[in-house]
């Protein structure tokens, strides 16, 4: 025993200087680098989509911006002196881990100027140089200076994000702290690599501790004021929660008079007085004509609209693909969704279209509560063939009641196109624009168990006293030579992210 | 251009950016087909890129060094590219065969791995990955730009067109002998 323990000492520190060498050996830099770029883009795309109110164009303008980083690193790489790696280094620590703070306070200050379109320019300037060039210097760098081998070194960057994914999956959950601790983690074990010293390491260490401790309170702080200055909430509102999703960011805030709002990548989804009549008009009211047994409703968001479809029904399922909506709505808006209390009501989170596709079961009533078509994603949910799925699971007689998210007019594509795709697939499609929302719904059916004069006194006894309503003739004539959106014409993805964009910029 | 042999044909020192165009548009191309008759949900995204990943980082690590041609890795980037769409038309939403479709993607990212292992060779780094960066960018912008105006086809027609275009230029040592 005598011998073995020394060995076995010898063994583990041998192991240990193994992995210490290799973790501050250009592979480990590469390692990190690739590591940290995933954890960084996570962040970026979230925020930076929320800031500029996302939709695809927005999408497409953050991916080019970070992209367009790496190709600066590049070019730079032949450039940058050795000597400069570990300032560049200490100055990304300290930008990256404020990024969603000194990014709103940019945005916002801009929008107190009068100049928010100036945003949409800044951002995606700043972001090549400031969030993804600094770690796509260190492969050029290190493969020409003969430092390491390219394909082992792009290997290492590979595996890197690789591992920078997995921890997203582990992590991303938990929040942005959980996100950003890892990153500082990566870029600090980058630094000592640098040949930074383990006494030069403890002041950012400090500093990186420091501030993730403080980091909820700022994040809350400056995310309310960007909704205050940017959606005109009243001062004083508080963040309830902000968290990034895989999916989008997603803000629950409440003003000083007890309003609750959700915000999906900086969009409001609740939270107005349009947004419950919506749940209204498009939940409620049908349900107390059809009475459902079985009803479904894709999207979650506050889950009113459920709530108010299972006053009148016999069960409903809420189909959400974002678990984070479905915990925040399940904790903030418990007055409005009433989880806690209806027993006929269960949620399944899964894509839209993967579970229609899949359901064996048969509905009485089908509603949606969805994000716009600003995204191709949530365009396909107004697409023909997603309406083709819903007509095959609906039974006889059964509703499904669309938003066609603009008002209903002959010179409007985009409530025409959707109008024309549910045209496509049912026999009769009654489409409503109350002047409480301002934009029209689509009550669609082979065989509508309600006629016009049901919809107009259930409306009236809503309190919705001005509304437009066309049978299915008027609908026809309306949408004329509209074609249905399909999956092979999404170009309406680009007209209302640019209408959108130039609405907010003017 | 930084490129350290070629300068026979025009079209040579535009490879590495030629090669990031066809990469950008088979990414946008698996992702879009993959979230429209699969699922759109964290798992594809998750499926795409570890799998991408994973494959690029066999290519570069151990592929690189067997004697087959580059075009062969090239050919069977698009046999399985080719195989994920045509498997998604078949079967659409059917989740049972993401193992498949996982292997089928990790058989794509065997070429870029295999590209840059091989291409370090006549390409300073960071000339390689800048230009092949740029048209990255390229593809990305428009695989998806062209696929919201033209719909589906752009995302067979223009992978194909580009991998054509890349064949036909050939492998620099291939072209050297």
């Amino acid at each position: 025993m005598e011998q073995v323990a020394p060995r076995q000492s010898r063994t583990i520190t041998d192991f240990s200087t193994i992995i210490h060498r290799a973790l501050l050996s250009p592979l480990g830099i590469v390692f990190f680098g690739g590591m940290n770029l995933i954890l960084v883009q996570w962040v970026l795309v979230r925020e930076m989509t929320a800031l500029l109110l996302g939709t695809e164009l927005v999408v497409l303008l953050v991916s080019i911006a970070y992209f367009a980083g790496l190709s600066i690193g590049y070019r730079l790489a032949g450039r940058v002196k050795r000597a400069w790696l570990v300032p560049l280094g200490v100055v990304t620590l300290v930008l990256h881990l404020t990024l969603p703070v000194w990014f709103r306070l940019l945005v916002v200050s801009l929008e107190a100027a009068g100049v928010y379109a100036v945003a949409f320019l800044v951002l995606p300037l700043l972001t090549p140089f400031v969030v993804s060039a600094f770690y796509s210097i260190f492969l050029p760098l290190l493969a020409d200076n003969g430092e390491g081998e390219l394909a082992g070194l792009y290997g290492a960057e590979l595996l890197g994000a690789g591992a920078g994914v997995l921890l997203l999956v582990a992590l991303g959950g938990i929040g942005v702290g959980a996100v950003l601790t890892v990153y500082s983690l990566g870029l600090l074990a980058i630094l000592l690599a640098l040949g930074v010293r383990y006494k030069a390491i403890l002041p950012l260490v400090l500093f990186t501790s420091v501030w993730l401790v403080v980091l909820p309170v700022v994040n809350s702080w400056s995310n309310a004021l960007w909704y205050q200055t940017l959606h005109g909430l009243p001062a004083g509102t508080t963040t309830l929660f902000t968290g990034y999703s895989p999916y989008q960011k997603v803000d629950v805030l409440e003003s000083p008079s007890g309003s609750r709002y959700l915000y999906l990548d900086g969009l409001n989804h609740f939270g107005t007085y349009d947004g419950h009549r919506l749940n209204v008009v498009s939940g409620q009211i049908p349900a107390t004509l059809v009475k459902p047994q079985n009803a479904l409703v894709f999207g979650a968001g506050s889950m009113q609209m459920a709530a108010m479809i299972a006053d009148h029904a016999g069960n409903v399922r809420t189909v959400e693909i974002d678990p984070l909506v479905v915990e925040v709505s399940s904790r903030y808006f418990l007055d409005y969704n009433r989880l806690n209390k209806l027993t006929n009501r269960s949620i399944t989170v899964d894509d839209a279209k993967h579970f229609i596709a899949n359901s064996i079961d048969r509905y009485d009533f089908v509603a949606t509560d969805l994000p716009a078509a600003y995204s191709i994603q949530t365009a396909t949910l107004y697409s023909a063939p997603f309406f083709a799925e819903i007509a095959r699971h609906l039974n006889p007689g059964g509703v499904f009641v669309a938003n066609l998210t603009s008002e209903f007019a002959p010179d409007d594509e985009v409530s025409r196109r959707i109008a024309a795709g549910l045209l496509a697939n049912f026999d009769e499609v009654m489409v409503v624009t109350p002047e409480s929302v301002g934009w029209s719904f689509a009550y669609a059916s082979d065989d509508l168990p309600f006629d016009r004069t049901a919809i107009e006194a259930a409306l009236r006894a809503s309190g919705e006293a001005t509304f437009v309503l066309y049978e299915t003739p008027a609908v026809r004539a309306f949408v004329g030579d509209a074609q249905p959106i399909t999956l092979d014409s999404m170009d309406i993805v680009l007209h209302v992210s640019w209408d959108w964009i130039e609405d907010r910029l003017n | 251009m930084e490129s350290k042999r070629y300068r026979g044909n025009i079209l040579l020192p535009f490879y590495p950016s030629l090669v990031g165009l066809l990469l950008g548009l088979l990414q946008t191309g698996l992702f879009f087909q993959l979230t429209f008759t699969l699922s759109s949900t964290f798992s594809t995204f998750l499926l795409v890129t570890l799998c991408w990943l994973l494959g690029s980082a066999l290519g570069v690590l151990y592929l690189a060094r067997l004697p087959q041609g580059t075009r062969a890795f090239l050919a069977l980037a698009l046999l399985a590219y080719g195989a994920c769409g045509g498997l998604l038309m078949l079967f659409p939403f059917g989740t049972a065969l993401w193992p498949l479709y996982a292997v089928l993607i990790l058989l794509t990212g065997f070429y870029p791995g295999v590209f840059f292992a091989r291409m370090s060779s006549y390409y300073s780094a960071r000339a390689l990955f800048f230009q092949e960066n740029n048209g990255f960018i390229a593809g990305l912008v428009l695989g998806t730009l062209l696929f919201m105006l033209a719909g589906r086809v752009v995302l067979w027609a223009l992978p194909l067109a580009v991998a054509g275009l890349v064949a036909y230029m050939g492998f620099p040592s291939e072209e050297l002998g």
